[in-house]
């Protein structure tokens, strides 16, 4: 998805990408026909900045064609004492910091959100939280950056990647490109290809699964933590694992969410689950996002978790950085450089090993 | 949850794990049979002539304990997830036998999702199910011999039929009608009300049953990580299997059997249930006599099958199968492939242009595959539109992935699970 993003940017600055997947098209888009948009309890310093990409999305829709956006608004029920005043704490300084965001007491949440358990004492509400079809937004993207001169590389698979002369050499079963400029945008293609350029930049894997429902009548109006109701009726529930994932973990992490997302919405009950799909992807290990220039003509543009919400912003930073040679200061917090080398390692560039200390 | 132990579990209650499930019962381990439908026999029940097989394999199951109305909807490892009445039940098994059967799957033409339109298993089904009388209006049997035979059944229930065939079927009674012109489509509002031929005509007609490709299923095989082999005669794609019917994969000890082995007739899918049964009693140390008693079986089933079939299994087992079959299926770009999600044949095409290459492709762009049915209804002309396009031999092609559940599971079930695991 960053990837094709980065591509269309790209391309409408005519520049030429070459875009590799190591998959087929749209691979980070399996499971289901709708993902999140912009999370209201993201860490401040993230939520800002992701809320910035999430509000272009409207006119990225406009540009490629539809992608099903639809403004859903963001509601986090709560059900304890406990995390009720938790809540409304998160939600004080995370508006103090500047993130639209409120709380909402049991009968506001009620108001707005009618399906919610009366058991719900209250709810944190933003109105910016959004869904699209990944799918058809990378399609899109993709379609809209080939038509201005991008090109497309499905299932690269491992790529093997060496620096040269101030040129990348980038091989995979369908040849080899030598390119001046080399962006990594995604964490697969960090941890594989950027250690093959000496970068250490420490990413984390993360899994899930991402379970559908069969289509009912209209339930839900908001995207909940974990759960959502697409346009078309079926219900869309988002499960998150731990680090290591054997089959089983899948089917209970599942239910644990499920199980809160009828806590919350007990009308769900009646439904029925017809698909479950696991996911895997690469991460920041740090909880931000990795944008910016990481050496002489390579990039990095991979997010903190898994989403589409920051892919416009990325686009447009990368495709300034590219064509205009300009690194905005406001990301600066998000440099992939930032990441010190341990204690005791080798001396050397940030985020490079010493090019003395060999491969 | 607790899951409930036993020796073998029998997945499907068709000739072959009728089969499988009485053989094993005499070893004195714990049986299980489970069926998804309310009723034992499977397809036996309809094929003229196998009914007496399926109704004495049911007499011999005596102590067997039988799990109906149960479907199975996870196969992780030879732990299976078992949806019983509103709740989830898993059953950890020492073995498994997969003797899911075969299923008739119409391939798409124009109108084939107007209600009355069916396969000739869902014909015989209907008949069977008392839904079929006088009143049901015209009806129309597109086939040969088991679509003549369905065509007679419903012409003794006093329904006035027609069958479209190219030449008329041996046996098919005076009274019906025969048609060679080919169907060209359904037309209806939300059900059949008409048919038209290749010559123009029309005829009035209130249901439609074409007799369709059969092919095995392997849903729970697929989700388990078995690899599969392309055979025409088998009936498409087959999970491999070694000589003594245990399936290639990452879990041991799960084992196949009948028409989902590859297609065949009901005593040869029996003969194949005990094969299957005395494999698994095998491995388990329970069967005396174990290689004399398997070769007795496997004589059995060499004696019970289609010569062809036999052939075609025994060089399925070897991994020598044809590899340059390229299947074909083609439609209007308006022509609805995945009724499910509504994805028609253009949308193919289009998932085409945007760089899908692998059935997995067509799942993620378009959507085929990933509603209520999971593909039962599409996947096959899916595979076959791809293979077709590409030129490429549907062998060489990977099924989808298939993930659970591979049927639809209570929300309220699930949650009972995930309850059950914390308490």
């Amino acid at each position: 998805m960053i990837g094709c993003a980065i591509a269309y940017a790209l391309a409408r600055k005519k520049l030429a990408p070459v875009v590799l997947e190591c998959g087929g098209p749209a691979q980070d888009g399996a499971g289901c026909a709708s993902v999140s948009v912009w999370d209201h309890t993201e860490p401040a310093e993230i939520a800002l900045g992701s809320l910035e990409s999430a509000e272009r999305f409207p006119s990225l829709q406009e540009q490629v064609g539809p992608f099903a956006y639809r403004r859903t608004g963001g509601l986090g029920p709560v059900l304890t004492d406990a995390g009720a005043e938790a809540t409304e704490a998160l939600v004080r300084a995370r508006a103090e910091a500047g993130v639209p965001v409120r709380w909402l007491s049991r009968d506001e949440a009620a108001q707005r959100e009618p399906a919610l358990a009366p058991a719900v004492l209250g709810a944190s509400y933003s109105p910016h939280e959004a869904v699209l079809d990944p799918v058809l937004l990378a399609r899109r993207l993709a379609a809209a950056a080939r038509r201005m001169g991008a090109a497309f590389v499905f299932d690269a698979g491992h790529v093997a990647v060496r620096e040269q002369s101030s040129r990348y050499s980038v091989r995979s079963g369908h040849g080899v490109l030598e390119v001046r400029k080399l962006i990594l945008a995604s964490g697969r293609w960090l941890a594989d290809a950027g250690q093959q350029l000496g970068l250490r930049i420490p990413t984390r894997p993360v899994w899930g699964c991402v379970g559908v429902t069969e289509r009912l009548p209209s339930i839900l109006r908001h995207r909940l933590p974990g759960v959502r109701q697409h346009p078309a009726g079926d219900v869309v529930l988002d499960a998150t694992g731990g680090d290591d994932e054997p089959a089983a973990a899948t089917l209970r992490v599942f239910g644990e969410t499920t199980s809160a997302a009828v806590r919350m919405i007990p009308a769900f009950v009646d439904a029925r689950v017809i698909r479950i799909s696991p996911w895997r992807a690469v991460v920041s290990a740090d909880g931000r996002p990795l944008l910016g220039r990481a050496d002489d003509g390579l990039y990095v543009a991979v997010p903190h978790a898994v989403g589409v919400t920051l892919a416009p912003l990325f686009a447009q930073v990368i495709a300034s950085m590219l064509s205009d040679g300009r690194s905005p200061d406001a990301f600066e917090a998000w440099n992939p450089l930032r990441t010190a080398p341990p204690a005791g390692a080798i001396s050397g560039r940030l985020g490079r090993k010493d090019s003395a200390q060999g491969p | 949850m607790t899951p409930v132990a036993v020796g073998i579990a029998v997945v499907g209650a068709g000739p072959a794990g009728l089969a499988a499930a009485g053989d094993a019962r005499t070893a004195g381990t714990r049986v299980l049979l489970i069926e998804e439908r309310p009723a034992l026999g499977g397809r036996a029940m309809i094929v003229p002539g196998a009914r007496g097989l399926a109704e004495g394999l049911m007499r011999d199951l005596g102590g067997v304990e039988v799990w109906r109305n149960s479907p199975v909807w996870a196969l992780c490892g030879r732990t299976l997830f078992v949806l019983r009445g509103d709740r989830v039940e898993t059953v950890a098994a020492d073995a498994v036998i997969l003797a899911t059967g075969a299923r008739e799957t119409l391939l798409p033409f124009p109108g084939w999702t107007l209600g009355g339109v069916t396969t000739v298993e869902g014909g015989w089904e209907a008949v069977r199910a008392g839904r079929v009388g006088p009143e049901a209006g015209p009806a129309v049997v597109v086939g040969g011999l088991f679509a003549a035979t369905l065509a007679n059944r419903l012409h003794e229930r006093g329904l006035v039929v027609s069958v479209i065939a190219p030449d008329r079927p041996r046996g098919l009674a005076e009274a019906v009608a025969h048609v060679t012109a080919p169907l060209t489509a359904a037309h209806g509002t939300d059900v059949v009300e008409e048919v038209s031929l290749a010559d123009g005509a029309r005829h009035p007609c209130a249901m439609l049953c074409v007799e369709s490709p059969r092919s095995p299923a392997t849903e729970l095989a697929r989700q388990a990580g078995c690899p599969s082999l392309y055979h025409p005669l088998l009936g498409g794609f087959v999970p491999r299997y070694d000589p003594f019917m245990m399936l290639h994969g990452p879990t041991a000890r799960v084992f196949i059997a009948g028409d989902a082995s590859g297609l065949d007739n009901p005593r040869a899918a029996a003969e194949s249930g005990r094969l299957a049964s005395r494999a698994a009693l095998r491995v388990l140390a329970l069967l005396p006599d174990a290689e004399e008693r398997i070769a007795e079986v496997r004589q059995r089933l060499r004696d019970a099958s289609v010569p062809l079939h036999a052939r075609a299994r025994e060089a399925l087992m070897t991994g020598a199968v044809p590899d340059e079959v390229v299947e074909r299926w083609d439609g209007l770009p308006e022509t609805v492939v995945c009724p499910c999600e509504a994805v028609t044949a253009g949308d193919l095409r289009d998932a085409l242009e945007d760089g899908a290459r692998t059935p997995d492709d067509i799942v993620r762009l378009t959507g085929c595959g990933t509603g209520v049915c999971r593909g039962r209804r599409c996947e096959g002309a899916m595979m076959r539109w791809l293979s077709g396009v590409l030129e490429t031999p549907i062998g060489r092609m990977s099924q989808p992935q298939v993930r659970p559940p591979v049927r639809p599971v209570p929300v309220a079930a699930v949650v009972q699970a995930a309850s059950a695991d914390h308490a």
